[in-house]
């Protein structure tokens, strides 16, 4: 049997020596992105509660369908969008540390 | 055990010669596509466990499709919108939309790791980046729980449909041998390349079946909204929140929603070696815009309109997962309908022989090399990958014929396993900020909580219209791991600057 738990042999230092550039909530076109995304989820759930109870049809489709295929669209086009701004902009990285932290 | 309905029989005994002829038809291009794939085989690890990195964005898409549609969307889902009513489809398509967002971000953070370290599962990343064989291990339960699930449920579903198919030469015990040999000679001839390639075929097959049974459905029940209207006094809570059974709530929804896709989609461990088998980390807005256009075609044009119609034309059917089989005799042309249920069985076999395939993989690669045989060299994990295989299907065939389950309840309870390793996954490319002890923990009890809670060990402390229970288990995994990550301290600066640094670098 060979168990290893290399991390409790590392030199990890204190928590006031972590390098804070890698972050949850990104920079740059990252936190748009990210702001967008969480955005269309928060809406999305707020429709959901605000009109997926009404029974209403729209063309033939219930109105609770209508909304997620909305989503749905909107999710496609925020993907496509935020791709296509990454590849014009080569020298900023989406959802990383800004540029000038990024060399070790 | 629910085999088919008498009706499916009688309709499959009078047209014998058509179904039997389609069922050959299916299985030739299934060798070929076999035999293909294994004259490109390359006997390594590389190769057999993630096709040497060199799947296209097409193939990656429909693999993704077709594994994760398997017989819960060809038969549970439309069963479970049978039941519940429009806030099932929503459930199932809202988890996908979220998974395809958090795919196209995931995606290349996972491929650009996955080939500097030369990274092929799970384990291989968390347990590496967290320097820890016990996380490596927390991946490994979660392959075999979400696994296992889903092979004794495709093999279970396969043995019904073989049996009825062959109208009843073969019989159901003898169906599920038949699936689990033909599906463990494919995975260990062809490796992930010959799996990707038969679901992409399964892939383009389904989709096209599932928009042609909607149109079908639409031209006998006078248009969509007559389908609708069809549904007389049950149509208003048929297509509104919270539904039939009155606990789809839009917290159940997006709960549900969680392990139903999101798990399956993105962190159960094929998704993962999916992900590292790409050609490359450009390709993954292509792969996710795609997916989602395929999931919205297949649900709402498909599995919604079957499960509707459905309703109208069978109000009492036993065992709502056979009402996409009930329905496509009854409004398909007798060749389609054939086809149809013939498509279901390749959405079975598309989702048995990855499930094997990874379980394998997981096996081999984060327990027995690290644990057991650490000195295993490439050659001696392509040949146990191979072996381990045949105990994978003998466990599978056991519990398919001892522990028959409904699909849909299995499928999100799995889901639901494999979700908990999302936040371990955002410490590891995202927030460096997040330590050991963090993942170790709260992956551990969000695990422990999903099981007790899903098998009702124990009872789930909020009501389920509210969250239900993997949700609950997510939520406090997630808790748990930022306030740990904030008590402890984090990995060394090594250790971040050789994967948060890598990715900063390369994306």
């Amino acid at each position: 049997m060979n168990w290893n738990e290399d991390w409790l042999k590392t030199n990890r230092p204190p928590a006031s020596e972590h390098p804070k550039k890698y972050t949850l909530i990104p920079s740059g076109s990252g936190r748009i992105a990210f702001i967008y995304f969480v955005t269309l989820i928060a809406l999305d759930y707020l429709a959901l509660t605000l009109f997926g109870g009404l029974p209403i049809v729209i063309a033939g489709m219930p109105l609770l369908i209508w909304i997620t295929v909305v989503f749905a669209i909107l999710t496609i086009a925020g993907i496509l969008w935020f791709s296509s701004r990454n590849s014009d902009n080569p020298g900023e990285s989406e959802y990383t540390s800004r540029p000038h932290e990024e060399q070790p | 055990m629910n085999l088919l309905p008498p009706e499916i029989s009688e309709i499959v005994l009078a047209n014998y010669g058509l179904i039997i002829a389609t069922l050959v038809a299916y299985f030739v291009v299934f060798l070929v596509i076999t035999w293909m794939a294994k004259r490109q085989l390359v006997k390594e690890t590389g190769d057999y466990i993630v096709a040497s990195r060199n799947l296209g964005w097409i193939v990656v898409t429909f693999t993704m499709y077709a594994t994760v549609l398997s017989g819960v969307g060809m038969a549970g889902i439309p069963g479970t919108i049978y039941v519940v009513g429009a806030p099932f489809v929503v459930t199932a398509l809202s988890g996908i939309i979220m998974a395809v967002a958090l795919l196209w971000y995931f995606g290349p953070r996972i491929w650009v790791l996955g080939k500097e370290y030369n990274l092929a599962t799970p384990g291989d990343l968390l347990g590496g980046y967290y320097q820890s064989d016990t996380i490596r291990i927390y991946t490994v339960i979660a392959s075999v729980l979400y696994n296992v699930a889903y092979i004794v449920a495709q093999l279970l579903a396969g043995g019904i449909l073989l049996n009825v198919l062959s109208g009843n030469v073969i019989s159901f015990n003898l169906g599920v041998l038949i699936i689990t040999v033909v599906v463990m000679l494919h995975v260990v001839s062809a490796g992930l390349r010959g799996i990707a390639w038969l679901d992409s075929f399964n892939g383009v097959l389904i989709v096209f079946l599932l928009v042609l049974f909607g149109f079908a459905i639409m031209a006998a029940g006078g248009g969509v909204s007559g389908v609708i209207a069809g549904l007389g006094g049950i149509r208003d809570r048929f297509i509104s929140i919270p539904g039939m059974i009155g606990i789809f709530t839009p917290s159940r929804i997006y709960g549900v929603a969680i392990g139903l896709s999101i798990g399956s989609l993105v962190l159960s461990p094929s998704a993962w070696i999916r992900m590292y088998s790409a050609r490359g980390k450009d390709q993954f807005k292509k792969v996710g815009v795609l997916l989602l256009g395929l999931w919205v075609l297949s649900h709402v044009i498909g599995t919604f309109l079957i499960g509707v119609y459905g309703r109208i034309v069978f109000p009492e059917v036993g065992n709502p997962d056979f009402i996409s089989s009930l329905l496509a005799v009854r409004v398909l042309p007798m060749f389609f309908a054939a086809l149809f249920l013939i498509a279901v069985l390749a959405a079975i076999i598309s989702t048995a022989d990855t499930y094997m395939h990874t379980l394998t993989a997981t096996v081999v690669r984060d327990f027995i090399k690290p644990i057991m045989w650490s000195n295993m060299d490439d050659s001696q994990e392509f040949r146990l990958n191979r072996l381990i295989i045949i105990g994978v299907a003998i466990v599978g065939v056991l519990l398919a014929l001892t522990n028959p389950v409904l699909i849909t309840p299995l499928a999100i309870f799995a889901g639901g396993i494999t979700v908990q390793l999302l936040p371990a996954l955002v410490g590891a490319v995202t927030w460096s900020r997040a330590s050991t002890p963090a993942a170790l923990i709260s992956t551990g009890v969000g695990m422990v909580l999903t099981l007790v809670w899903e098998l009702g060990l124990v009872s789930n402390p909020l009501h389920p219209s509210v969250l239900p229970g993997l949700a609950t288990a997510f939520f406090i995994n997630v808790f748990l791991f930022v306030v740990i990550s904030y008590m402890t301290r984090p990995p060394s600066p090594e250790q971040i600057d050789k994967y948060h640094g890598l990715l900063a670098r390369k994306i």
